[in-house]
C-alpha cells in the first residue's frame, strides 16, 4: 500500500514539474531560435565558396537532460502495447534544440554567421544502471566559419 | 547560393496529445489485460481445487485444529451425532471425514473450514428454536465441505494476495500463505445458495418435512448484534437473507416436500 501511495506521489511530482519545465524550456527554445536565426547551419561536407578566405574553428554544444517519472512511466507502458513513445520524443527534441542553440551561441560569439557540416550525437548515460538513471547527452558540433581578423 | 534556415513548424516531431490522456489509457489498459488473467488464473484455481486430495486438506489445518479439541461435552457430541447423520444423506466421498466443534463463546456464528472441521458456537446454538434448524445449519456447512468450497476459497484468496504482493513489490512470503486464516474463509453466493439447497434436501431427508428449516435464517435476522451464519460479514456482503428464505420456500415447494410437521425441540 505505501508503495502505491509512494508510486502516485512519484508521478504526481513527475508529472507537475517535468510539464513545467518543459514548457518553459520550450518558450525559450522558440524565442532564442529567433535571436540566432541569422547563424545559418549547413549540413554540407563542402563550405560554400565564399567562405574560403574566412577562418574556421570546431564548435560544440551539448546538453544531458533527464527523463522525469511520470515521462518514464508512461515510456514503460508504451514498452508493453508499443507505437509512439511520445513522452520521450518532446525530450529528445528539446535536447537537439537546445544542443544546436548552445553551438550557435558560442559561434555568434565568436563572430560566425556560418556553421558547416553540423552533425549530432547522442549518447544515453544509464549504462548499466538501467532504471535509475535515466539521462541522454546530445552533442551536436560543426565548423564554424568567421571573418579573418585585419590586423 | 543563398543559404537560410527557415522557421520550422511546431509539432513534427512532437505531439500536442496530452500526456493524462496517453496516461490513463495506457493504464486502463494494463488494469484491463490483468484483471482478465487474474480471473483466468481464479477460474483454473477454482476448478482444480477439487483435484486435491481431502488427506492434503486435513494435514494443512492439523496444527490450527487442535485447539478446538478439548471441548468434547455433551453438545459436542450431541452435534456430532447429527453431523453424522446428515453425513449419511449427503453421499459424501468415502475419504471425507467431517469433525463439529463447539465453541463455548458468545459468538452468533458457525463455520465450515478446510479438512472437513465444522465450528458453531454457543451464542448460535442458543438462538436456534429447534434441532430442525441445528440440522439445517449443520447440513448447510457439510454441503460446503462436499463441494469443497473451503478449499477453493482458500486457493482464490493465497492468489490475490501473491497479486497484491507482487504488485505492492513485497518479498516477504510468509505474510502471503498464512493458513491461520484458514476460519476466515468466505464463499461466494452460488456457493451459499448450493449449500441451502443442499442443506435443505437433507433437512427432507432425515425428518421427511422441511418445517422449521427456515428457522436458522430467521434466528440469524432476530440476532441483531451478530447476523452471521457462515462468516462475521455474512450480511454485509450478502445482504439477501430474504431472498434465501424464499428460494428454499420455492425449492420446496417444486419437490413437493412437506412442511407440516412439528419442529422437533433441541436436546
Amino acid at each position: 500500500m505505501v508503495e502505491i501511495i509512494i508510486l502516485l506521489i512519484l508521478l504526481l511530482l513527475g508529472y507537475v514539474f517535468g510539464r513545467m519545465a518543459e514548457k518553459r524550456h520550450y518558450r525559450s527554445i522558440i524565442q532564442r531560435e529567433k535571436l540566432y536565426r541569422d547563424v545559418i547551419l549547413i549540413a554540407s561536407k563542402h563550405p560554400p565558396p565564399e567562405l574560403i578566405d574566412q577562418q574556421s574553428i570546431l564548435m560544440t554544444g551539448s546538453v544531458v537532460v533527464s527523463v522525469d517519472y511520470f515521462k518514464r512511466f508512461i515510456a514503460g507502458l508504451r514498452n508493453l502495447f508499443g507505437g509512439r513513445v511520445s513522452s520521450y520524443e518532446t525530450l529528445l527534441d528539446r535536447a537537439r534544440r537546445e544542443a544546436i542553440l548552445r553551438l550557435k551561441e558560442q559561434a555568434f560569439r565568436k563572430g560566425s554567421r556560418m556553421l558547416v557540416n553540423i552533425k549530432l550525437e547522442t549518447a544515453s548515460i544509464s549504462k548499466g544502471r538501467k532504471n535509475t538513471i535515466g539521462s541522454v547527452e546530445i552533442l551536436a558540433y560543426a565548423t564554424a566559419f568567421y571573418p579573418t581578423q585585419i590586423p | 547560393m543563398q543559404y537560410e534556415n527557415p522557421e520550422i513548424p511546431e509539432g513534427i516531431n512532437t505531439t500536442d496529445e496530452h500526456p493524462l490522456k496517453e496516461f490513463v489509457i495506457l493504464s486502463s489498459g494494463i488494469v484491463l489485460v490483468s484483471v482478465v488473467i487474474i480471473s483466468l488464473i481464479l477460474l483454473i484455481v477454482e476448478y482444480s481445487a477439487r483435484f486435491i486430495p481431502f488427506e492434503y486438506e486435513q494435514q494443512l489445518v492439523s496444527t490450527f485444529t487442535e485447539q478446538y479439541a478439548d471441548t468434547a461435552g455433551e453438545e459436542q457430541q450431541y452435534l456430532q451425532r447429527l453431523a453424522n447423520e446428515i453425513v449419511l444423506t449427503q453421499n459424501l466421498p468415502k475419504d471425507m471425514e467431517i469433525t463439529v466443534h463447539y465453541v463455548d463463546e458468545e459468538m452468533v456464528n458457525a463455520m465450515a473450514t478446510l479438512g472437513g472441521h465444522i465450528i458453531v458456537y454457543r451464542g448460535l446454538l442458543e438462538k436456534l428454536p429447534s434441532e430442525n434448524a441445528l440440522v439445517m445449519l449443520l447440513a448447510h456447512e457439510i454441503a460446503h465441505i462436499k463441494y469443497r468450497h473451503p478449499i477453493k476459497s482458500l486457493g482464490s484468496q493465497i492468489l490475490l494476495q501473491l497479486f497484491w504482493a507482487i504488485l505492492t513489490n513485497q518479498s516477504n512470503s510468509s505474510d502471503i500463505i498464512d493458513i491461520s486464516q484458514f476460519s476466515s474463509l468466505s464463499y461466494s453466493r452460488s456457493n451459499e445458495t448450493l449449500a441451502d439447497e443442499e442443506g435443505l434436501h437433507s433437512v427432507f431427508q432425515i425428518y421427511k418435512d422441511v418445517n422449521g428449516a427456515t428457522d436458522l435464517f430467521q434466528a440469524l435476522i432476530e440476532s441483531r448484534q451478530n447476523m452471521s451464519f457462515t462468516i462475521p460479514e455474512y450480511l454485509s456482503t450478502h445482504p439477501d437473507i430474504n431472498n434465501r428464505i424464499s428460494h428454499l420456500n420455492e425449492l420446496a415447494e417444486k419437490n413437493n416436500w412437506p412442511s407440516k410437521k412439528e419442529p422437533l425441540p433441541i436436546q
